[in-house]
């Protein structure tokens, strides 16, 4: 069976998480990864391992089930106030793949919209992918915020 | 106009406009910012020679350097000419600074080395006379604070009764000196003594924190359900005051037998391939941090396991960084650790930090509603007076820790 991912296999998943967070179907987007998967939103991006340095975002899968349990009860305060997303991920260039696995690099634009309030987010995304029995899954999705140097207020939607 | 600030604070409640009068704002940044000791760095972000930070005392913006000679200087951050930053840059290593506006030159030490084109400047212009404006600085336990009063107390008499809880604290270096390891850094929408209150606020920590909670194994859950326990907030004189939450890891030295709580299980298997059994056991004990908060008049707290730091930024904008802790040399598992636990609760996608933020900015809101209104610190009360020496100590959940910090600001803006 061949395993490999085209690059439009590729570009068609990222756009349907994208669909998935902006109708904030957390439940499905936990389905998108290996278990070994890991969504970072770092802060020093040239690190040379995130591991080794604070992110706003190191997840493993226990700490994605966990933030998506928060986002989805209604005992957060910042959580349950959601805000409005609009999100657009495009520019997709392969920068990988081997093996059955693809790397892409793409442009995020995402729009807030939260107490009478309009926010751009916007970000790069480095995502890599692998077929596992058939359905594509995350391997490794890291999303560097242009502004993730100086402070940014809360975000109580995943990027 | 004159405003009677020693009556807008009581025992037991301040007033609103505290919250939200610009007059006032303006007189804190005078009369607090630019009269006691403000805290602007930790040692380990400026260990080499050449090594800077830019911070802020109050609004103003200001360098933090060491000079060849390892002494470190605080440099408002404004050439003496015509005012321009010297530096913009957060960090880095620098033989001195240049203004890019016209090109003057200065030291390490904030003295003016030289300037483009002197002769253009009468025979008289002393340059001993326009170095960069030096601020007074003193350290105590790697934590570096600068005040523009040259006259007023030493820090060491400033920390007082605070600076055996700082030693406490730094016991979480687990045999390897502190050093800070990265940042969150976000704003809210709300005045800065709001953040001020709420690093002594356990009462808050069950109803906001709730999906934190919910999050942790039952050990850890039941660890961070302090309200009802032993712990306490205590007034420590000058504005500061300390909040034990989880009194067993106050002495992070103390109770090394005691055992490994199951979600440090992994990380104390991986640190018994290197290191003994007694070594492992100080290590965990301290990756997860002390179990109290100190507050330290008026911007920085000692939370934890992290610095928080606050900086007022207008009567209705504050921004706050959450500084993470590693243990300098420390084996990485262990800091890696730290760093996990910082991420999970702090930050902008931490599942604390989020609903902090929400509570403050509606605090701010909330209080332009009933201007003559006042803020209730009247919790716990009944304990002021009956600590040691006769100090004013309540349960953990007592306002006790917010009325130090308003007594201070009454005693320095009244003054």
């Amino acid at each position: 069976m061949n395993n490999n991912i085209s690059f439009d296999e590729a570009i068609a998943f990222v756009w349907r998480e994208a669909d998935l967070l902006d109708r904030q179907d957390y439940d499905a987007w936990l389905d998108l990864w290996a278990a070994d998967g890991l969504y970072i939103i770092p802060i020093e991006a040239d690190a040379d391992d995130y591991a080794d340095v604070l992110n706003y975002i190191y997840d493993d899968a226990d700490m994605r089930r966990m933030r998506v349990a928060r986002l989805t009860s209604s005992a957060s305060m910042s959580a349950s106030s959601v805000a409005e997303t609009v999100r657009t991920v495009s520019r997709f260039v392969q920068t990988g793949g081997e093996g059955g696995e693809i790397k892409l690099r793409a442009a995020q634009h995402l729009a807030e919209y939260r107490r009478h309030t309009h926010r751009l987010v916007p970000a790069n995304l480095d995502v890599e992918l692998r077929r596992e029995d058939g359905a594509i899954k995350y391997v490794r999705k890291v999303v560097t915020l242009a502004s993730r140097k100086d402070g940014i207020q809360g975000i109580a939607y995943l990027l | 106009m004159s405003l009677d600030y020693g009556a807008l604070v009581a025992d037991d409640r301040v007033h609103t406009s505290l919250y939200n009068d610009p007059d006032i704002f303006k007189a804190e940044m005078d009369r607090i910012f630019r009269r006691t000791w403000v805290w602007v760095a930790h040692a380990s972000e400026i260990p080499n020679p050449g090594d800077f930070v830019t911070t802020y005392v109050g609004r103003e913006p200001v360098i933090v350097s060491r000079d060849r000679k390892g002494e470190v200087h605080v440099l408002l951050n404004r050439c003496r000419h015509r005012a321009a930053t010297v530096c913009e840059a957060r960090r880095g290593n620098a033989k001195g600074f240049v203004c890019p506006y016209h090109g003057w030159t200065y030291k390490q030490d904030g003295a003016l080395r030289g300037v483009p084109y002197p002769r253009g400047y009468d025979a008289g212009f002393d340059k001993a006379a326009f170095g960069l404006v030096s601020l007074r600085v003193e350290d105590y336990a790697g934590l570096i604070f600068a005040t523009f009063d040259e006259d007023g107390p030493s820090l060491d008499d400033f920390l007082g009764e605070a600076k055996p809880w700082i030693d406490l604290f730094m016991k979480q270096g687990g045999g390897y000196p502190v050093a800070v390891g990265g940042e969150h850094r976000f704003s809210f929408p709300g005045n800065w003594k709001i953040q001020l209150e709420n690093t002594t606020d356990a009462y808050h920590f069950p109803v906001v924190h709730k999906t934190f909670l919910t999050s942790l194994d039952s050990q850890a859950e039941d660890l961070f359900s302090f309200l009802g326990g032993d712990g306490f907030v205590q007034d420590l004189g000058n504005g500061h005051s300390v909040m034990v939450m989880i009194p067993e890891l106050v002495d992070l030295d103390a109770n090394l037998d005691e055992p490994i709580p199951d979600r440090f299980g992994a990380l104390a298997e991986e640190l018994r391939k290197t290191h003994s059994e007694e070594e492992v056991r100080r290590i965990v004990r301290a990756v997860g941090g002390t179990g109290f908060n100190l507050n330290l008049f008026p911007n920085l707290a000692c939370s934890m396991a992290f610095f928080r730091v606050l900086r007022p930024v207008s009567v209705n904008e504050t921004e706050i960084r959450h500084i993470a802790l590693q243990m300098d040399g420390g084996p990485k598992a262990a800091n890696q650790a730290r760093l996990r636990l910082h991420e999970h609760f702090q930050g902008p996608m931490g599942f604390g930090t989020p609903d902090d933020a929400d509570a403050w900015e509606r605090v701010q809101r909330g209080s332009q509603a009933g201007p003559d209104l006042w803020i209730m610190l009247n919790r716990g009360l009944a304990g002021d007076g009956t600590g040691p020496g006769g100090s004013n100590r309540g349960d953990v959940s007592a306002e006790t820790g917010m009325r130090a910090s308003y007594q201070m600001w009454k005693r320095m803006m009244a003054a």
